[in-house]
This record gives C-alpha cells, structure tokens and sequence, in this order.
C-alpha cells in the first residue's frame, strides 16, 4: 500500500478519535486540548506528507514555521482580554 | 537569482505558493482567535449540533474533503492518470461544497443569520458563517484553480511542478478544514 493511502486512513482514523470525543460528550476544557492536539497532528501529517515537506530542504521549513507560530503566539496575547470581557458582561 | 533561491530553499513556485499559504494561514488563524475572545467572553455560547444527523453530516464533509486530498497527491504522483486524478479531486471539491451549503440552508432554516439565531448568543451567527464562509470560498476558488489546471494538463500544458503546486494550495484547503470541523462543531455539540 503505498505511503500516501495509509496516511490518508490515518487521517481518517484520527477523525474518528475526535468525533468519538464529541459522541462521549468530554468536558469542553478537556476536549478542546486533546482536539487541537489531534489537529496539529493530522495538519503535521497533511504537511509532511501530501505537501511533500519531508522531501524539501529543512531550510524552507525553517523560514516558514517559526515565522507562522511566532505570529500566532503573538495574536494569542488577545485572549485573557476575552475573559475580563465576560466579567465585564455578567456584572 | 531563482538558482540561488533554488540553492537555499525550494524552486521558485513552490516558494511562492508557500509564502501565500503561510500569509493566509495566519487570515484563518486571526479569525480562530477572534472566535476564541467572543467563546471566552460568551459563557452561554449556544451547542446547536445534535450528534446525529448534525455531527455526523459534517463527518462525511471531512472524509469527502480527506479523500480529495488523496486523488489531488495521485495526479501529482500518477503522470498517465493525471486528468482523470484532478477531476476526481475536482468532484470530491464539489460535493463538500454541495454538502456544505445543504448544511447552511437547514440551519438558515432554523433562523441562524449572521446577526441572529435561535439559541441566545447573537455572534454565533457571525462566527459560523464567517469562519465556514471563508473556508468555503477558498474550496470553491481552489476547485476553479484545478479546473485551469486540468483542461492545460489535456492540452499538454503545465509541467509536473505546476500540478504539484496547484496540490499545495489544495491540501492547505483540507489542513484548514481539520481544525474548523474540530472547533466549530465538534466543541458545539448538542449536551
């Protein structure tokens, strides 16, 4: 079987883990975790794979990844203010 | 220069097309924390989607778009097959799409709008559809992208590069969808 049809069933497969998770009605702080989790996982995957990252040079990976986290992290600074909002909100 | 680029990092389309994906992840991801703030500041945030059929339906969307990502790697690998592989890609686009919008006409039937729903929360509406919206926008382009790509590839255009560079776009498409079908739905569903 080639590499590209078991990838593919374990994506699949890993879909099945994260609705399972909703089906069993997981607290949502627990499920959130284990669902992004899964998600960077399967993304990781689609990368490596499909998007032939693992046959480019780890240069390119380089310039591109930490840019992206890095820009991500910085747009998460914005939550705790979503937070403050629902106490604002409920008094 | 485009050796040089070649030299340190990849070809040239390819690093391209690299660099507008990681510019428009960074679009989806901006709009992942806006719904993040109002899920946070929102502690009655409405859980509308019943496992069955609601769940489910959005289930065969996701294995609809993951095996449209393996036909896409198939007619980049399969040179004799390659139209018949982009087709099938194709088609699998469209019927996400297809399905996609059975999914928006229930719940616009059930009175979620943009500004309104049934359920409280009125950003709900906002949210869905905004982050739903964009993901489907950039299906539909990408199934039009494939499209040009197909009938130059029947006509002897294209080399085997721009067919790889086309399954980018595509599978950032799919990579996307793996988290919103996670956070929109599975996080919303009905206790």
């Amino acid at each position: 079987m080639s590499v590209y049809v078991r990838v593919w069933i374990a994506l699949l497969a890993l879909t099945g883990v994260e609705v399972l998770l909703a089906y069993l009605r997981t607290p949502l702080a627990v499920m959130v975790g284990l669902l992004l989790a899964l998600s960077f996982l399967k993304a990781g995957a689609i990368v490596a794979w499909f998007m032939h990252m693992k046959q480019e040079r780890r240069a390119l990976a380089l310039v591109l990844f930490p840019a992206y986290f890095l820009a991500g992290l910085a747009l998460m600074g914005l939550l705790p203010d979503g937070q403050r909002a629902a106490e604002m909100f409920s008094r | 220069m485009s050796a040089l680029v070649d030299h340190v990092l990849t070809t040239p389309k390819k690093l391209g097309m690299w660099l507008f994906l990681v510019s428009d992840a960074l679009t989806f991801t901006t709009l992942f924390l806006v719904y993040t703030y109002v899920r946070i500041a929102s502690p009655a945030w409405p859980t509308p989607f019943e496992f069955s059929p609601g769940i489910l339906f959005s289930s065969l969307m996701t294995v609809v778009l993951l095996t449209s990502s393996l036909t896409m790697v198939l007619a980049v690998k399969d040179r004799e097959r390659r139209v018949r592989w982009l087709l099938a890609t194709m088609f699998c686009g469209a019927g996400f799409i297809v399905l996609h919008g059975m999914e928006w006409r229930h719940l616009m039937a059930e009175g979620v709008t943009l500004s309104s729903n049934p359920w409280g929360e009125p950003l709900f509406g906002a949210a869905f559809f905004g982050l739903t919206g964009l993901h489907m926008a950039h299906v539909a382009s990408g199934v039009v992208y494939l499209g040009v790509i197909a009938a130059g590839v029947s006509r002897g255009k294209f080399s085997e590069e721009d067919v790889e560079v086309s399954g980018l776009y595509w599978h950032f498409v799919d990579l996307v969808w793996m988290f919103l079908f996670p956070l929109v739905y599975l996080t919303a569903v009905k206790l």
